[in-house]
């Protein structure tokens, strides 16, 4: 017996003690971890896709609105949309539509970590055993980074567009350990110079600039990996060589990169940025435009200007030979909510202004005048033709095309007509947005591209750079192209052959014509919200009263039109709002290091 | 479970098993037989029914009149007990008399590991025995637990057949961000109770404070609930029999108006926008008013379509149980039936095969089998083998579709069919309540629940005397796989032309894409889904008696693994022990602990240590106290110490920095994080007074530390990436309990009443939260899950009032639209004006429940009633509210009779409902007062009548027992709503039952 109560207290005791040492961390291997991740093919794309989805959105950008509306250019038809705060003026540091800070935040880290954690990557075990797909691999990684890169300068100059001088974070900071004091905000212009570095590094320019002997070396020798930032100065090369024709619909190409840095020095130049004056800026703006305005003649078959503005903004598929950046939707959600109300499925959405509908010029390129009983009687007829190919008016036909049948509705904006004001999500102006509405949507699966940056606008820059530092029509570098030419390039676009601005213009004349052309022309691309800022003159565009118009339906079939209905009355506070707010709760977690933009503490 | 022999009469017992012995050596060769008369009754003269009198392996019960008849040996000891009265022991003797004494310490409460005496128990448990559970007709087991014990809080969210379980908080809730959920244990194990039957569960007991749950620590600050299934017993062996059969009805659905009023409502909002082009015309009025005709102007009850009156529940169980000094046994079958509630849900095509239902109809099989084995004379084992089987057949629709659908679909859209077997509709209105439920196909969902226990234990007396050591295993599995067939329907809508000729539309497909069939498309299998577990323990135990000094001790190593088909495995070890010391009967004190870990939890942060000290005093047993008469049992307790909650929320592994399958760093691991902390102190006194009143009262209080708070609050988003979340929450509860019972039995007739109530109170007292703009926008402080809303003060009476008043920012504001208060004045109405509105409708400041039972010559009455009071439910909350029968015409909604008399200028003086309107009800929904109503109510659980048939007439049937019984679920509701019910407000409504069963015991 006692043998036997020995026998068993040894076996029980002998499985209470065996106690398995690793019991509980039988998971930890499997677990994506920072080292794990950038080892994991499926990670070294994913990374930069989900990294440039911190780009803020171009359509619908703002809740179920385009940014327009919050600019002179429209209305949105829905008054609970949050864009409206920024036409109440009661946008704050507690609320703010367009709070994109922690998103593109967000992205910047992904871009640091991708370009930190792979910079040491090197894929030994497959060097030898697999050359084709270590060799893929390295094509893949030299040029995400060099994308890396670019989007890196991209984010920021979202931020400072918005916020001004904003922390310049390069690395990825380890969280745990984090000094917050040594992240206070950079200056904006030291932003723009990294922005420009960036530009310059993925393209192989500036002081990154190779020859094709060194270029060739250097991509000989990445596959031995080179330290940065070598390798990745020839990252984007490989688009504009044909290697990789690209993916444009997301992907930053060399296009992308000489654009970003005109269109930031731009910005550091204009006005809102630039308030002594300083014409240097201009000046080195407009060499970056030109080298983005040469792309045509370097590069003919990725980028030139399209034929017809018409057709430009429904371009399917992936690539637009004058957009430099664009991003692709699948998705119709966004033309059912531009969809005039009568039409089934729509929901108007975008209310185009008659700030923006009257800008439009006759077909000789006089002013379009509202006094003058010739105009006010037909108004729609005989004007600039980007009008009817950027905005329905009344009695406009829409083409409804559903799988079934294929009708065309008129669009009627007289009281007791399909889309009067007076109809439930009426427009409230009487006008309805054509640009970017494919008409005859029928499936979920549209692809549309929404221009962040197009190659018109660059046109544009240049003529304004031009101008401000040489005047209208003076070339003294030779670039081939004065501001007066330049703009003349897209009125003489094949739809739209607007007569060619005449010589001798003043640069303050020349100053009108170019921001009415850049708002006739950029309409609804939110281009205006940020010219407005930048030329430092919303004070005088957004602040009172926009308009649209009333349309009433005479007995014989015409038309009276009472121009100039207020339709809201808009708040814009000069004293702060042309930057936005810095949120409240980054203030306060930065315990002081974060300063908040003027005037933005008062209630 | 260990020792079957009351400890208190330990000298008396050596000669009991002595006498045992002398009996089964000895007995047949020297026995004198007699047959042993007598009489039981309790200390006031009651006779006692029922009582159990035992000798070696016979036993009988006492008669209605308390007497007895056995044959025993002269001289031996008769061991005489029934539940509640301290066991008696009588030499046998040809007359004997025996007064039984009610002692409330002499209840066996089940603990952690252990079964002990009433007396000895130092913590804050509650027990329910079998008893309390069967007057139940509930078919999920949690359901059974309604206003039952103290302290312990129900909420049912649906009464769909399957998934009708309530979910169970102890004490209210004391975390933010993990689970409030208790730690539910059956048999010792963690296992989903709701698998279980109500006939096979022989005890429920709440484990409420530190000291209870101690050996469980890292799980045990939610509670534990500690379900113990029936075992077989010594003696003769019984089958009992039980069929029940039901109906059940919904306990309330929201009513609509017909299609006169829907109209003229629709107009009347039409107006309030501004329209001047109505929907309805004067003649399309009458139409409805007059019910010309059913086509044109169709006026459709919905609900009567589709639901039906009474939907029918069948049960039958039967169970085997008994045993001898080698083997005991326990085995239980049950077969349940039950139908949804849906109309017209069979589909027969003549040959039968493609015959099917779409009804939500339930069918279980469920078994078990208990069985304990004496080995040898030191080894005992114990196997257990349980099981249920389930087939749950659905429409395709999910039951919160199906309902928002009917509660939608107005009453005129179209009739339900506009010609033979053609379903009414339109384009825009495919939805057909009928046929959205019933042409739909079907889909049915099986469930496999297999659980095993094997538990080993050897007695080592010989070597140290009073230890024991045992190894329990067990494996548990359970399988859910969904299939089904799936099918569109067609609907059309009828017209009649300006020439009076009728005609039907085209067809319309629901659902509208191209790919789904008109007939039945087999689904095939999916969602199938595999939860294997398995726990390991073994254990050494010691307890012994040295003259009044009783000492026990338990050690315990335990690691489980549960393995599931989506997730990683989750482990956990543990070792946990306890030292328990008495003195005389009238000081105990425990000390128990656990050292313990999950995998949740950096390496290094595993382990938690989770101590619990415990201490009663019986102070009835004091000298002092011998002469207070009133008071036959009093005793405090006090009981302090710390549990853990592993179930922290947030993600798992945490402590780790991961990256999602979209490329992106997921938020920063914490290294540093740990369980939630519970600190818990109880001080509770157990009285009875006059022999029976038996009264049991607490007060708790707990400090939950270390609370998950997401780590966002802390890094500036700049950095572009944030903690996952700190330990950094505090949340205070405190409460109180109380319960009270008496009972007598008379010859004739007897009585039973029982209460028990719980008041609780929380308040987060720390979290970190974003910036907010106001200080009364702040969490911190108000209870955990306060509702924060729009302080509603009043309708716009003009017009002219609106353009006075602060801008309200959620949707157009006409008069007769909700006007809010602005709370920081900034004469704009947003979000910033919300503040904390109304009580938690999951955690009642109080608790009650109530039981009161008669019976008089066979007959008897028993009522379970619960009541929740301190409550406040929003109708207009997507997770509380019907909110789809409050919102008239908002996004095309239908009308119910909750409207009444909206705002309009005529009715503006006694308005009870905002104006009406189609286009933008939006400012009127927003969270508020407004939708704020009282949830208090008072629920008649139970409500039993049954008769025990006569010993003498069952006699010749060979049946030791017979009953019949009616019976009540939820049958009777008082509260404030009153239009729908207060508990279960959307989706699959709460039923309420009919049932008629028979008990048969042979």
């Amino acid at each position: 017996m006692k043998l036997k109560n020995k026998i068993g207290i040894l076996l029980f005791s002998a499985v209470a003690l065996t106690s398995c040492k690793d019991y509980l961390d039988p998971w930890e291997y499997t677990l994506a971890t920072e080292q794990k991740a950038f080892e994991l093919t499926s990670y070294l794309n994913q990374m930069p896709l989900t990294a440039y989805g911190a780009i803020p959105a171009g359509f619908n950008r703002i809740g179920s609105s385009y940014m327009t509306a919050a600019s002179d250019e429209s209305e949105n038809v829905d008054d609970m949309q949050s864009i409206q705060s920024f036409n109440s003026g009661a946008w704050n540091k507690y609320s703010n539509p367009d709070d994109v800070w922690s998103s593109i935040f967000n992205g910047l880290r992904i871009a640091n970590d991708y370009l930190q954690g792979t910079d040491t990557l090197t894929w030994r075990s497959i060097r030898y055993s697999n050359p084709t797909e270590y060799n893929t691999r390295m094509i893949t990684l030299t040029r995400n980074r060099g994308e890396m890169h670019w989007l890196r300068g991209m984010l920021y100059f979202e931020l400072i567009k918005r916020y001004g001088s904003v922390p310049l974070i390069k690395n990825k900071p380890n969280l745990l350990t984090v000094d917050i004091s040594k992240y206070p905000q950079t200056p904006v212009d030291s932003i723009i110079e990294f922005i420009v570095d960036e530009c310059d590094l993925c393209t192989g320019r500036g002081k990154y600039a190779l020859t094709q002997a060194q270029r060739d070396t250097i991509l000989k020798y990445n596959k031995k990996v080179l330290p940065s930032p070598y390798r990745d100065t020839v990252a984007i090369y490989y688009q504009s060589t044909g290697t990789y024709a690209g993916n444009q619909a997301r992907n930053a190409t060399v296009g992308s990169a000489l654009a970003l840095k005109a269109k930031a020095l731009i910005y550091a130049a204009s006005p809102q940025f630039n308030p002594t004056g300083d014409v240097e800026k201009w000046k080195r703006a407009a060499q970056a435009c030109k080298d983005v305005i040469d792309l045509t003649t370097k590069y003919p078959s990725f980028y030139s200007l399209g034929a017809s503005y018409k057709n430009l903004f429904l371009t399917k598929g992936v690539w637009n030979n004058e957009f430099l950046y664009a991003r692709k939707y699948t998705s119709s959600t966004f033309d059912y909510a531009n969809f005039p109300i009568a039409i089934s499925g729509g929901a108007t959405g975008t209310c185009p202004t008659s700030e923006l509908v009257d800008e439009y010029e006759m077909r000789d390129g006089s002013k379009f005048d509202w006094s003058n009983p010739a105009h006010a009687a037909t108004p729609y007829i005989n004007r600039d033709p980007r009008l009817k190919f950027s905005i329905i008016v009344n009695g406009d036909s829409f083409n409804y095309n559903s799988t079934t049948k294929t009708f065309a509705k008129i669009i009627e904006c007289w009281p007791g007509g399909n889309s009067s004001p007076d109809v439930y999500h009426g427009s409230k102006t009487s006008y309805y947005m054509r640009k970017f509405i494919n008409e005859t949507v029928s499936s979920n699966t549209d692809t549309k591209l929404w221009p962040y940056m197009r190659l018109t606008e660059f046109y544009l820059f240049y003529a304004e750079a031009m101008n401000e530092a040489y005047g209208p029509d003076a070339d003294p570098l030779g670039y081939g192209l004065t501001a007066r030419q330049a703009v003349n390039v897209i009125r003489d676009r094949a739809d739209v052959k607007m007569p060619a601005l005449p010589m001798g213009l003043t640069k303050a004349e020349f100053t009108e014509k170019l921001r009415h052309e850049r708002k006739v022309e950029l309409a609804f691309e939110d281009a205006r919200f940020w010219d407005l800022r930048r030329w430092k003159i919303a004070e005088n565009h957004l602040n009172g009263d926009i308009h649209g118009v009333r349309v009433t339906k005479n007995e014989d079939g015409t038309f009276k039109y009472t121009p100039n209905v207020v339709i809201e009355k808009r708040v814009f506070k000069a004293d702060r709002m042309y930057f936005h707010p810095i949120p409240q709760t980054e203030i306060d977690k930065s315990n002081g290091v974060l300063k908040q933009n003027p005037n933005w503490d008062i209630k | 479970m260990t020792e079957q022999i009351n400890r208190k009469l330990c000298a008396f017992n050596k000669l009991f098993f002595a006498l045992c012995l002398a009996f089964l050596s000895l007995g047949t060769t020297f026995a004198q037989n007699l047959t042993v008369k007598g009489v039981v009754e309790d200390p006031t003269g009651n006779l006692i029914s029922d009582a159990t009198v035992a000798v070696n392996d016979k036993k009988v019960q006492t008669d209605a009149k308390g007497r007895f008849e056995i044959p025993a040996v002269k001289g031996v000891l008769l061991t005489v007990s029934k539940t509640g009265f301290a066991t008696q022991y009588v030499k046998a003797s040809s007359a004997v008399g025996v007064v039984l004494k009610p002692k409330m310490s002499e209840n066996r409460v089940e603990l952690l590991y252990q079964q002990v005496s009433g007396k000895e128990v130092t913590s804050s448990v509650s027990t329910l025995d079998s008893k309390g559970l069967t007057n139940n007709s509930v078919l999920a087991f949690s359901n059974a637990l309604y206003g039952r014990i103290a302290g312990l809080n129900l909420s049912q969210r649906s009464g769909e057949p399957g998934d009708d379980y309530a979910t169970l908080l102890v004490r209210g809730k004391h975390t933010f961000t993990g689970s409030n959920a208790p730690l539910v244990l059956v048999d010792g194990f963690r296992r989903d109770f709701n698998t279980l039957s109500v006939d096979e569960v022989e005890s429920v007991s709440v484990l409420k404070d530190a000291a209870s749950a101690a050996l469980y620590g890292m799980e045990g600050a939610n509670g534990v609930i500690l379900v113990t299934t029936k075992r077989g017993i010594v003696g003769k062996s019984s089958i009992g029999f039980k069929v029940e059969y039901g109906v059940k009805t919904p306990s309330r659905m929201p009513k609509f108006y017909g299609s006169y009023d829907y109209a003229a409502f629709y107009n009347q909002a039409q107006l309030n926008d501004g329209k001047t082009t109505l929907q309805y015309t004067a003649a399309d009025l009458t139409g409805y008013k007059l019910a010309q005709d059913p086509y044109l102007y169709p006026n459709v009850d919905w609900t009567s379509e589709t639901i039906r009156k009474y939907a029918p529940t069948t049960k039958y169980s039967v169970d085997f149980r008994g045993g001898n000094q080698v083997a005991k046994y326990y085995v239980n079958v049950g077969v349940v039936n039950d139908e949804g509630i849906f109309k017209n849900s069979d589909h027969y095509d003549g040959s039968g095969k493609y015959s099917y239902s779409t009804n939500r109809n339930l069918d279980r099989v469920n078994f078990r089998s208990n069985v304990d084995v004496n080995v040898t004379k030191r080894l005992s084992l114990r196997m257990d083998l349980s099981g249920r089987f389930e087939g749950i057949n659905s429409p395709t629709a999910d039951a919160a579709d199906i309902f928002n659908n009917l509660y939608n679909f107005h009453p005129n859209v179209a009739p339900v069919f506009v010609a033979p077997g053609q379903y009414g509709g339109s384009n825009t209105y495919r939805k057909n309540p009928v046929a959205y439920i019933n042409e739909q196909g079907y889909r049915t969902v099986h469930r496999r629940y297999f659980q095993s226990n094997v538990i080993a234990k050897y007695d080592l007396s010989d070597l140290i005397k009073g230890l024991a050591v045992g190894v329990r295993t067990t494996f548990d599995n359970y399988y859910t796989v969904k299939d089904g067939y799936t099918k569109a329907y067609n609907v059309r809508k009828y017209y009649r032309s300006v020439a009076q000729t009728d005609s039907l539309s085209e067809l319309y497909k629901f659902p509208n894409d191209a790919t789904t069939s008109l007939s039945l498309t087999e689904l095939g299998a999916s969602s199938d889904y595999e939860t294997r577990s398995t726990n390991f323990e073994t254990y050494a135990e010691y307890n012994r008696t040295f003259g009044k000094h009783k000492v026990g001790a338990l050690a315990l190593y335990h690691q489980d693994e549960t393995v599931t088909t989506v997730e990683f495995p989750a482990r956990r070890v543990s070792v946990s022990g306890k030292l328990s010391y008495g003195y005389d009967n009238r000081y105990f004190v425990d000390f128990a602990a656990q050292y313990g870990g999950s995998e949740n939890f950096m390496k290094g942060k595993r382990m938690g240590f989770y101590p619990a000290v415990s201490g009663a005093w019986v102070i009835s047993s004091e000298p002092f106290m011998a002469n207070v008469e009133p008071v036959s049992y009093l005793k405090v307790r006090l009981s302090t110490g710390l549990v853990g909650n592993q179930n922290v929320g947030g993600t798992r592994f945490g402590y780790r920095t991961l990256y999602s399958t979209t490329g992106a760093e997921l938020p920063i691991g914490n290294p540093n994080l740990t369980w939630e902390k519970a600190y818990k102190t109880d001080l509770g006194a157990d009285v009875v007074l006059f022999n029976d009143v038996q009264l049991s009262a607490t007060y708790f209080n707990e400090f939950r530390d270390d609370i998950l708070n997401s780590g966002s609050a802390l890094m500036p988003d700049y950095f572009g990436n944030s903690f996952g979340y700190i330990n950094y929450g505090q949340v205070k509860s405190h409460g109180f309990e109380a319960s009270v019972s008496k009972s007598r039995q008379f010859a004739t007739w007897g009585y039973n009443l029982g209460a028990n109530v719980t008041f609780v109170r929380n308040k987060v007292t720390r979290m970190k939260e974003v910036t907010r703009k106001d200080a009364y926008l702040y969490r911190q402080g108000q209870p955990v899950g306060q509702r924060f809303g729009l302080e509603a003060i009043g309708l716009f009476q003009s017009q002219a009032e609106i353009d006075g008043a602060p801008t309200q920012m959620f949707g157009k504001v006409i008069p007769g639209s909700i006007r809010y208060k602005d709370q920081n004045g900034d004469n704009i109405i947003n979000s910033d004006d919300q503040i904390a509105i109304g009580k938690d409708a999951s955690v009642p400041d109080c608790d009650l429940g109530f039981n009161i039972g008669f019976n008089v010559k066979g007959f008897y009455v028993d009522a379970n009633f619960q009541a929740e009071i301190g409550r406040e439910v929003n109708l207009r909350d997507d997770t509380e509210g019907a909110m789809y029968s409050v919102s008239p015409l908002y996004g095309d909604k239908n009308v119910s009779t909750f409207v009444k008399n909206p705002w309009t200028v005529e009715t503006a003086a006694y308005a009870d409902y905002p104006s009406l309107t189609i286009e933008n009800g939006a400012n009127n929904y927003q969270t508020s007062t407004y939708w704020l109503r009282n949830g208090d109510f008072l629920r008649l659980r139970a409500l039993e009548l049954g008769y025990n048939f006569p010993k003498s007439w069952i006699k010749g049937l060979r049946l030791s027992s017979a009953n019949i019984y009616l019976r009540g679920m939820n049958i009777l509701t008082l509260d404030n709503i009153k239009y729908f019910d207060p508990e279960v407000m959307e989706g699959y409504p709460l039923l309420k039952s009919y049932n008629v069963g028979i008990n048969l015991k042979f």
